[in-house]
């Protein structure tokens, strides 16, 4: 790019490459740094700025570097709390605060947008030690970020008028398209209803106390027996409107939508409902009323 | 593509819209919708003539975002504000971002269309790390190439020329590495961008003074001034107004990165602040009828006193122009 000077592109990436990771407090490798710039190669006492990783920072320096870094810090941490507010709900502020920065440092953030990161926040959630006394923390985290995404997918036009083609096209190429979003998943533990203790506001004022007693008794003996339970529960998660929505189906209820979301045919379908004794009108009705099903084409 | 005080709208003023404020924002009873260059005549002194959104938070590819910006453009002239294109970064702008950033300007039709002079991500051991952070560049004829072609290219996507926003930064860049020096003041480096871009400056002042500040610079008015005055009218497209927290008061959790109290950060947590309504009334002398937008982003007040600080925005503009 630089007719004039080769070196002087590769001073500016080097800047902008010691500035990012001092940023995110990560080292470069030997390699990419010592791809320094010959004909403006850094005096000896220059390097002591320059150099990422085995030499001192002036002081003036090593503060600017801390507001950037604790901008990325703060970011994050809102950023976090907006796409995992059931996770914060639990742990409360300053422990999400606490997870948030070691989390900082596991996943990079390589998105644009804040709004994309967080995906491996129930794994690591899963490897906290510190978080046992929240056994559940890891799919709740799942359950947020699986909500976030769902509401953030492209919208789908919901034709009515299309169902009529189940009367009269050839169900072998038609399929079902889903919801926005729409996705089955496996829960240990009582997701739905540790959702509702956070996010329900009926639960969380005065009057709503004698509720919440009630729905953390229950909430407790699912964990209890979640925690001794052979097989997960299945919950399908879609987006009707703006705002994703999620309910627990039955074994045989989900592996028919599995294969909606796995785009199997019409026919196909209706074969997976006869085999597990569904029936067809009543399952249609509710996948079209509750709009898991948008659209037959 | 130059941005002329002919052409652009006059005297607007506006502020920056946070969630926190979208349903007294667009609420029935809310500001009237003004036509692009309204006069200020009216009764109502307490009105918006456009709102500034960032762009990054309607670049979901679907959902209530989009319904929402919709609704937002509906009640008011926009700007678009970029905050993630990090125009000034050697690594290119992808084209998926480039994509959202093109769709939302196309689908909203805003007014004006912004970003910053500033990277803000870079290649670390084989990946693009990106620091969601507004990082100084060198000025000097390297970052102008790297620049000057990355808003060409944005504005061939977008159709229409740009105003890049001035930084406040905490670092020079040849603080951290020696070599990586300014070969021109920000100013030069400035209107050398616009002039070869075919953008346009928006003019933050807050950041101008808190540089200053920062540098410990005796008189730090007098110094901006004096830049202003070798500033080519016809490139300042837009102004920013704001305030920052006054960072004596300010108490840090002592387990978090303290921030450096040497430094104020800005962190538009405040009101508007005197300085800056003094700089603001020096400027738009030099600059008349430029669109101006009070920015507001922690700590956000009241509705009502975001809407008031607007009108001392006009007040003052209305003054200046008659």
């Amino acid at each position: 790019m630089n007719q004039d000077n080769p070196n002087r592109d590769s001073a500016l990436q080097e800047y902008q490459r010691q500035m990012v990771a001092k940023i995110f407090q990560v080292e470069l490798s030997r390699d990419l740094e010592n791809k320094t710039v010959d004909a403006d190669k850094p005096k000896p006492q220059e390097t002591q700025a320059a150099n990422a990783t085995g030499f001192p920072i002036e002081t003036a320096t090593q503060a600017a570097l801390n507001v950037y870094t604790n901008n990325f810090i703060e970011n994050g941490i809102r950023a976090l709390s907006i796409t995992f507010p059931t996770v914060e709900g639990f742990i409360g502020e300053d422990s999400f605060r606490m997870l948030s920065r070691r989390f900082l440092k596991y996943e990079t953030k390589t998105s644009f947008d804040w709004a994309e990161y967080g995906s491996s926040l129930p794994v690591f959630i899963a490897d906290q030690e510190a978080l046992e006394e929240y056994p559940f923390l890891s799919e709740v985290a799942e359950l947020d970020w699986a909500i976030h995404k769902a509401q953030r997918e492209p919208d789908k036009p919901f034709v009515a008028a299309s169902f009529a083609l189940l009367e009269s096209g050839d169900t072998s190429l038609l399929r079902f398209l889903p919801a926005p979003g729409l996705q089955v998943f496996k829960f240990w533990f009582p997701v739905s209803d540790l959702y509702r203790l956070i996010h329900d506001p009926s639960l969380q004022s005065a009057q709503g106390a004698l509720a919440r007693q009630t729905l953390l008794t229950e909430i407790k003996i699912a964990i209890s027996s979640a925690i001794n339970s052979s097989s997960p529960r299945s919950l399908i998660l879609w987006r009707p409107e703006y705002k994703a929505q999620f309910e627990y189906l039955s074994e045989v209820e989900a592996d028919v939508m599995q294969q909606l979301v796995g785009h199997a045919s019409v026919d196909a379908i209706i074969e997976s409902i006869g085999t597990h004794n569904i029936d067809l009108v009543a399952w249609l009705s509710k996948a079209i009323s509750n709009k898991y099903i948008f659209c037959v084409a | 593509m130059n941005s002329s005080s002919k052409t652009k709208p006059s005297s607007l003023i506006g502020v920056g819209l946070r969630h926190s404020h979208y349903s007294e924002a667009l609420a029935p009873k809310g500001p009237p919708v003004r036509a692009g260059n309204s006069r200020y005549e009216e009764d109502d002194t307490h009105t918006i003539d456009f709102v500034e959104v960032h762009a990054e938070n309607f670049f979901a590819a679907g959902g209530a975002t989009h319904a929402l910006i919709h609704d937002i453009a509906q009640a008011y002239p926009l700007s678009v504000h970029g905050t993630s294109l990090g125009l000034g970064s050697t690594v290119p702008v992808p084209e998926t971002v480039l994509q959202q950033f093109t769709k939302l300007v196309k689908s909203t039709q805003p007014m004006l269309v912004s970003e910053h002079l500033c990277f803000n991500r870079a290649d670390i051991n084989g990946t693009v790390l990106h620091s969601g952070d507004l990082l100084p560049i060198p000025y000097n004829g390297d970052s102008l190439r790297t620049i000057v072609a990355h808003i060409q290219q944005v504005q061939e996507s977008i159709q229409r020329p740009l105003l890049i926003e001035n930084l406040s930064a905490y670092i020079t860049p040849n603080q951290l590495l020696a070599h990586s020096k300014d070969d021109m003041t920000e100013f030069e480096f400035l209107v050398s961008m616009c002039g070869s871009a075919g953008c346009g400056l928006l003019l933050d002042l807050n950041n101008l003074i808190i540089n200053e500040l920062n540098r410990k610079t005796t008189n730090p008015l007098d110094v901006i001034q004096e830049r202003l005055n070798a500033l080519p009218p016809h490139i300042v497209g837009e102004i920013h107004l704001a305030g920052f927290t006054d960072q004596q008061r300010v108490t840090t959790n002592a387990k978090e990165i303290s921030s450096p109290a040497q430094f104020i950060i800005d962190d538009h947590g405040a009101a508007v602040s005197e300085q800056c309504w003094q700089l603001y009334e020096y400027a738009l002398q030099k600059f008349p009828s430029t669109p101006t937008l009070v920015e507001w982003d922690t700590a956000i007040p009241e509705w009502s006193v975001l809407v008031n600080e607007a009108s001392k925005a006009r007040a003052i503009a209305q003054a200046i122009t008659g």
